[in-house]
């Protein structure tokens, strides 16, 4: 047996008869202290009961705090409760860690009649108040064994516990003092972790508090008395003022200013430091808010906006500035600048929808553009909320009688300071921080200035917004119709003044090597017959003095004009007539034209034709070129035809259509060129949406699908047409049209219905779906971009754009070579046979090319597809396009 | 050199004295407030009976085998009494 077991066997053998004795009163010698003692010992020492369990003891310890509760007992049980709390923190003996739960888990064995017990005792609390006050440390209570204690009755511990009440609760009266002191304090300096937490990321560059700025300088705080509360909200006011919990979330006027500051202006550096009495401003740094960040921070603030709002007390009834009333000073007189800002805020908006001014000047500033840029990212809902409740925070403290226009306060006149410093226009130094919010607003507010009315403010009618958000959605609904009006406008939009230009430079072909040739043939061209007069828009007027005696009001022929400068001028006139329209001038020179055909080469003629876009003269001209059957001018002309009319300008049927016909497949032919562009006006505020970028786009997407459409078109007149006239014969050619069509109907299904179609299903359901304006306009953009991606508009895709082109050229000159085959009949047999050897060679060349390129392009589409897996369409158009494949 | 190692062994003596002192206090005041839970739940046990139950807790003594012998003897010596009276 070790020597610990020894002692703890000897200790138990002593604590036992102890126990014996103090419990039965049996002296040692007797014979019933020995049976006590052995029935004792046995069942300590060989009992078969498990360890306490701590969390059971404590379990039952609750349900007997419950049970007195229950008792209407609730002050015994937090006594008992604090009883035990304190015996836990006792430094009982170590060699077990749950000693008091232990000793507890015995007197709650021990305990009886808890109920009657306590229904008629009160607790006495002295023992714990006075263990607090000496913050005593506890040793083991083992030392007390040997004591002897006085077994006293309960009314001698109650004469005893009043004694003690006396002396203690005169104790407790100077710690109550104390504890009061040190609340105070504690909340002072820990107002600061309750503030957001936003404000204290940033970085101060003085820390002074208001208790240091009280104390050190109580007579430099210019406070005028005004009154500032109304009376109904008096009871209210102080009943708030009771509660110091709200008092110190703004501890002082330096931590508002800062929260107004970050809210406003989205600063994060700051900015004030207090000396001499003064505050002052160190930097002004403008960072990016996030909107996260703004939006909670504005709440912060206006939170903060509606207690001090409460906070109201007039101030005749402060006597002697004590530490919070003149917080509440402080904050009034900021808050009253505070209102009058956002009063101004609310009058310069209403002012702005009045007027349509937006102040541009300050937007090219770069400084201003990088506060606006920050703001612009903002949702038009969120931004309106926040200024619906600024101005909610604006009407509250609008009922407040104060001083206006006067900033007592010196944080007022440092943002007064402030708006002086960073305006840049001095009548609008108020305003600065109101168009901060402006700038961010402004597309917003243009589209405002067309949906409220002018009286309003933004208060009374943002609420229409989202009527007009849903209605925007409904206009664009009808985005599909815009294309067509795309069509229809884009007619007008050939006028364009660099093709003119270039036709026009194209027909007088002024050269600088041999001006007098050059003079002449452009006589040939643009003079008129001798003395022909010109009109009035016309006038040689605007010619230099210098370089020629000019009389006003003559007619001149332009034959006498010999000056070469004057005849650039001349022509440069012409240009200019031609701009304006002149409808006169062009038909006296279409005149002169036509009566000098003989001199003038036959494509010229035409192009002017064109330029004028005459086209029933061309399609005149055409005609008697083609009753003439002459060939070879046929041919000569035949190029310009093809260039100025597309290739499959039938000269055949030039007398058989319609002239109205041939217009409309002129204007079609025309709308294929490539340098032709859509311009619309949209309506404001679609012109948001659809601006010049997304117009660009619409162009690009529009000429590829005109181009493609005017193709298939041409295939299927000229299939059908091979049909009607060779019905048994040619039947390869008639083959060969198949596979083009095949490809064209593939092709064309992947354009128009997998990737416009469904990309504009999207679209529709996202906008219907959108929640703010610029989501709309972000899907817009996205849309473009799809179909312009998909369709392979952009400069990543330009090979197999090249390889489309490709293919539908041989699509475009597969029909020319069908009229070819038709025409052959016209002429004499030898020329026929040349011809027929000329076109079988084309056509076999042209079947291997269109072959070859089928094949390059799909190559092209299926590596495409395994770079981007996302395109099943291209996977679908690879299936069909592909006719051998196909029909296998 | 005499003197001062009196004057230590004093000053030690002196020590030990005031601490033993200042922890028979604090036993006191625990003891105290074990005592007072014992009121509040009726234990029915003096000071000095606390007093020896916690030290034997304290050196080991299961409290549910301790309690189950002190409510025996209670009621055996309340037995004994009653026929001693009578």
């Amino acid at each position: 047996m070790s020597n610990f077991q020894k002692q703890r066997e000897q200790q138990f053998e002593e604590d036992l008869e102890k126990f014996i004795i103090y419990f039965t009163g049996f002296g040692s010698s007797q014979k019933n202290f020995e049976i006590a003692h052995k029935y004792a010992s046995s069942n300590l020492k060989y009992h078969t009961f498990l360890d306490p369990d701590a969390h059971q003891i404590e379990a039952k310890f609750q349900d007997i705090l419950i049970k007195l509760q229950v008792m209407s007992r609730p002050d015994t049980a937090d006594y008992l409760n604090t009883l035990f709390q304190e015996l836990k923190k006792r430094k009982l003996k170590q060699d077990y860690n749950d000693i008091p739960h232990r000793i507890l888990g015995l007197l709650l064995l021990l305990s009886s009649n808890l109920i009657e017990h306590n229904l008629n005792r009160e607790p006495n609390k002295n023992i714990l108040k006075r263990k607090q006050q000496d913050n005593m440390s506890i040793s083991s209570i083992e030392s007390l064994k040997d004591w002897k204690f006085e077994t006293s009755s309960e009314e001698e511990d109650e004469e005893e516990n009043k004694q003690e009440d006396i002396k203690i609760n005169q104790r407790n009266e100077n710690v109550r003092e104390i504890q009061q002191k040190t609340q105070q304090n504690q909340n002072l300096i820990s107002s600061k972790d309750q503030l957001p937490n936003v404000l204290w990321h940033m970085s101060f560059n003085t820390k002074k508090s208001f208790n240091e700025f009280v104390s050190s300088n109580d007579s430099s705080i210019q406070i005028r008395s005004s009154q500032l509360f109304l009376s109904e909200n008096q009871n209210k006011s102080q009943e708030i003022l009771k509660k110091p919990r709200i008092i110190n979330m703004i501890t002082n006027e330096r931590d508002v200013v800062i929260a107004v500051l970050y809210s406003f202006l989205g600063l994060q550096s700051e900015l004030l430091t207090f000396s001499s009495g003064q505050y002052q401003l160190t930097d002004f740094d403008v960072r990016h808010m996030s909107h996260d960040s703004l939006l909670s921070s504005t709440q912060k603030f206006l939170e903060y906006a509606t207690i001090v709002c409460h906070l109201k007390k007039p101030l005749n009834m402060i006597q002697k500035p004590s530490l919070l009333n003149i917080e509440i000073l402080i904050q009034e007189q900021f808050w009253l600048g505070v209102r009058s800002i956002l009063s101004e805020f609310d009058q310069a908006v209403t002012y702005l929808l009045e007027q349509s001014i937006y102040d541009e000047k300050l937007c090219q500033q770069k400084v201003d553009r990088s506060i606006t840029l920050m703001y612009l990212g903002q949702s038009l809902q969120d931004w309106f909320v926040i200024i619906k409740q600024i101005n909610l925070v604006a009407q509250k403290i609008s009922t407040i009688e104060a001083n206006n226009g006067t900033f007592n306060s010196p944080t007022l006149t440092i943002l007064y300071n402030l708006c002086i410093q960073n305006s840049l226009q001095p009548q609008h130094n108020q305003v600065y921080l109101q168009k901060l919010f402006l700038y961010a607003l402004e597309p917003y507010i243009k589209l405002l200035d067309k949906y409220l009315d002018y009286n309003s403010t933004i208060t009374d009618t943002f609420e229409n917004l989202p009527i007009f958000l849903q209605s925007c959605s409904v206009q664009l609904k009808n985005i599909g119709q815009a294309f067509q009006i795309f069509q229809k406008v884009g007619l007008p939009a050939l006028k364009q003044i660099q093709f003119k230009k270039n036709l026009i430079m194209r027909l007088c072909e002024v050269s600088d090597t041999s001006p007098t040739k050059s003079i002449q043939t452009s006589l040939q061209y643009c003079t008129l017959s001798g003395g022909y007069k010109f009109h009035e828009p016309f006038t040689l007027t605007k010619l230099k003095k210098d370089d020629i005696i000019i009389q006003e009001n003559e007619s001149y022929s332009i034959k006498n004009i010999k000056n070469p400068n004057l005849i650039k001028v001349f022509q440069k006139e012409i240009v200019k007539l031609i701009k304006k329209e002149d409808q006169n001038i062009q038909n006296i020179l279409l005149d002169y034209l036509n009566n000098h055909l003989q001199f003038i080469k036959l494509h010229k003629y035409l192009r002017c034709l064109f330029f004028f876009e005459r086209v029933d003269l061309m399609q005149q001209f055409i005609e008697q070129i083609a009753e003439s059957q002459s060939l070879a001018r046929l041919r000569a002309i035949q190029n310009t035809i093809q260039d100025l009319l597309g290739k499959n300008f039938n000269f055949n049927n030039a007398y058989e259509l319609q002239p109205q016909l041939i217009c409309q497949q002129n204007s079609q032919f025309l709308l294929s060129h490539k340098s032709v562009n859509f311009k619309i006006f949209l309506p404001h505020p679609i012109d948001l949406i659809i601006n010049e970028n997304s117009l660009i786009l619409y162009n690009k997407i529009m000429q590829f699908l005109l181009f493609f459409k005017n193709s298939k078109l041409h295939l299927q007149q000229s299939q059908v047409n091979l049909k009607k006239r060779l019905k048994n014969q040619l039947s390869k050619f008639l083959h060969f049209g198949n596979q083009l069509t095949h490809f064209i109907t593939n092709y064309e299904y992947f354009l128009f219905i997998s990737i416009i179609q469904v990309q504009t299903d999207l679209f529709l359901d996202k906008v219907n779906k959108s929640l703010s304006f610029q989501e709309i306009i972000n899907n817009h953009n996205l849309y473009l971009k799809t179909i312009s991606d998909k369709m392979f508009l952009n400069q990543k895709s330009e090979s197999i754009l090249e390889a489309i082109y490709k293919v539908i050229d041989i699509v475009q000159n597969y029909p020319m070579l069908i009229e070819r085959v038709t025409t052959l009949d016209l002429v004499d047999q030898i020329t026929k046979n040349i011809e027929t050897m000329r076109i079988e060679s084309e056509f076999t060349k042209m079947k291997d090319s269109f072959n070859q390129q089928i094949s390059a392009l799909i190559l092209l589409f299926d590596h495409y597809t395994q770079r981007f897996t996302h395109a099943p369409e291209i996977i679908e158009c690879i299936l069909k396009v592909n006719f051998n494949q196909f029909y296998k | 050199m005499s003197n001062n190692q009196n004057n230590s062994s004093n000053l030690k003596s002196q020590l030990k004295v005031s601490s033993l002192s200042q922890e028979k206090e604090e036993a006191q005041e625990t003891l105290e407030i074990i005592h007072e839970m014992s009121q509040i739940l009726n234990c029915g046990l003096d000071r000095q009976q606390l007093a020896i139950l916690v030290s034997m807790i304290e050196n080991g003594v299961n409290p549910e085998a301790l309690a189950l012998v002190v409510n025996e003897m209670k009621s055996e010596l309340n037995t004994y009494k009653k026929i001693h009276k009578q």
